[in-house]
């Protein structure tokens, strides 16, 4: 007979597990929270962009353009961000077909500049240094995520991503990024074709809408599912395709330009990410959340707490800038060391 | 900082809290995270929550909530790109390997079904709350999850488990039958 309480009550045994995150950190966590601006829904996992199919990207005038085989260089002038498949370099396990943005370098400092979906522009600057100690941020590429809100939706389920669902950008068009799939159905939206495409029975499947060299992708879970808030329904999936619209910025990034009644809101996750590891694990995450404590001050000015797990917390105070930085030691370190947030342009500033 | 006992609560069930989120989502480092996550939620709402009848259900059923939220997002971008960067999912070092891999093995619900009644110790009635099932539903999931793990972990000489019918002879093993009959 099988008796999985007694089966699994090693896992209460407190000798071999972890003492608890210490309540300080958790009360952190949860100013940090009421610190939003807005209301905390869907949280999309951190994606790394590595689909093989996402080799040539369509530049933002629509011609056909073709970046593979070597490393993007600092101080690229395109004018749209280019995707590259990336030599062995110094970090081992770069991904390829990334999205970098472009950057310039001013006097032995880089500067790199993200758009995030609202069409806030971050600068980040660093010394070329970091690049020569063998973390070239501005060769990790970007990745920037959001979600759309829905308000009323369900919300009476405890701890569900309630009314919201999250936005993926994606490199290359959507059937590069669905690897050929043929789309369940094609609808019209303000960016023309929306489709979407499906999964055999309830799994998950998604709408996507291009734009320029970008594909928008929604999630998307075939009714059948059981939690309101995240089944798309017929009715859900019609307000979507009509309000998912956007634009791209002088640099060619995607913003979302949401039409009532969706709205844009921020996520658990960060709003974007610069450096996508295979594993997720060298990377600068950027958040638009302002400041929690700190431990000390870098010597850029930037506010770092050291959080431990995920890694450490660095602040642009006046600007409202977080960056927390994830990886080993040595890459914390030189973060903490190199890095500052230049500029933060709002949309309309 | 007076926390109106928020602390002693999350000491004392912290470990319960996470043991329960490692077998729901199969990897004891986003057990873990998740148990942070939905004791962060609580502690944002401690106020409302230490009045409830059974805070540490709302806390599982927020860990719940969180990894079925987790899960389906993991899904959708492993189907939206094919080649995901996701670490590979941490086996907690108190359980033996060969029943962390019958309980990995389980269909999500009856893993989660399994977590809350046997690792939190939760009721039925509490335990359909938190899937959003009928207590019927969870007794059988509860049933067949024993099942399948009893199945994953016999040993090659154990007899099958017994058949639910009366009468139905045992699955897959015909009776022994000797071959060798003396005269």
């Amino acid at each position: 007979v099988i008796d999985p309480a007694t089966l699994l009550r090693p896992l209460l045994d407190d000798g071999v597990a972890p003492p608890p995150t210490p309540v300080p950190v958790l009360r952190a966590r949860a100013r940090r929270r009421r610190q939003r601006r807005h209301v905390l829904v869907a949280a999309p996992a951190l994606l790394a962009l590595t689909a093989g199919g996402v080799g040539a990207l369509r530049s933002s005038t629509g011609d056909d353009e073709v970046v593979g085989g070597a490393d993007v260089v600092v101080g690229d002038t395109s004018t749209a961000p280019t995707t590259t498949a990336t030599t062995a370099g110094p970090v081992p396990t770069l991904a390829q077909d990334i999205v970098l943005p472009t950057t310039v370098e001013d006097d032995g400092t880089v500067v790199l500049p993200v758009t995030l979906l609202d069409g806030t522009v971050v600068e980040l600057a660093y010394d070329a240094a970091l690049g020569a100690a063998g973390y070239p941020l501005e060769r990790l590429g970007w990745t920037p995520s959001a979600a759309g809100l829905w308000g009323d939706l369900r919300t009476d389920v405890p701890g569900s991503d309630c009314c919201g669902r999250a936005i993926h950008i994606f490199p290359g068009t959507a059937d590069e990024v669905f690897a050929g799939r043929t789309p369940a159905e094609v609808l019209d939206g303000p960016l023309g074709a929306v489709r979407r495409y499906a999964v055999a029975g309830t799994s998950p499947s998604a709408l996507a809408a291009e734009i320029g060299p970008w594909t928008i992708v929604v999630e998307h879970v075939d009714t059948g599912g059981t939690d309101t808030d995240t089944t798309m329904t017929a009715v859900s999936r019609a307000m979507w395709v009509a309000s998912l619209d956007a634009h791209l910025d002088d640099a060619g990034f995607v913003v979302l330009d949401l039409h009532d009644p969706l709205t844009l809101a921020r996520t658990d996750s960060p709003d974007g990410s610069v450096g996508l590891h295979p594993d997720g694990a060298t990377r600068v995450d950027v958040f638009d959340r302002g400041c929690g404590p700190r431990d000390f001050t870098s010597p850029h000015g930037l506010d770092v707490m050291v959080l431990g797990e995920p890694g450490t917390s660095l602040c642009a105070r006046g600007l409202g800038i977080e960056l927390v930085v994830r990886g080993d030691a040595a890459f914390q370190a030189l973060v903490v060391e190199h890095v500052q947030v230049r500029a933060v342009t709002r949309p309309g500033g | 900082v007076a926390d109106d006992g928020f602390s002693e609560w999350y000491g004392e069930h912290h470990r319960r809290v996470v043991a329960a989120l490692t077998v729901v989502c199969g990897d004891a480092g986003l057990g873990r995270e998740l148990a942070d996550e939905a004791f962060v939620r609580a502690l944002e709402r401690w106020s409302h929550v230490r009045h409830m009848d059974n805070p540490v259900g709302w806390v599982h059923r927020v860990g719940v909530n969180l990894a079925r939220s987790r899960a389906r997002r993991h899904a959708v971008e492993q189907r939206v790109l094919g080649r995901l960067a996701h670490a590979a999912p941490v086996a907690p070092p108190e359980l033996r390997p060969e029943v962390w891999a019958a309980v990995r093995g389980l269909p999500p619900r009856h893993r989660a079904a399994v977590a809350l009644r046997y690792v939190a110790d939760l009721p039925e009635r509490d335990v359909a709350a938190a899937l959003g099932v009928r207590r019927g539903t969870v007794a059988r999931i509860l049933h067949d999850a024993r099942r399948a793990l009893a199945d994953q972990l016999r040993e090659p000489d154990d007899p099958p488990h017994e058949p639910t019918v009366p009468g139905a002879r045992p699955h897959g093993r015909r009776p022994a039958v000797p071959t060798n009959r003396e005269a």
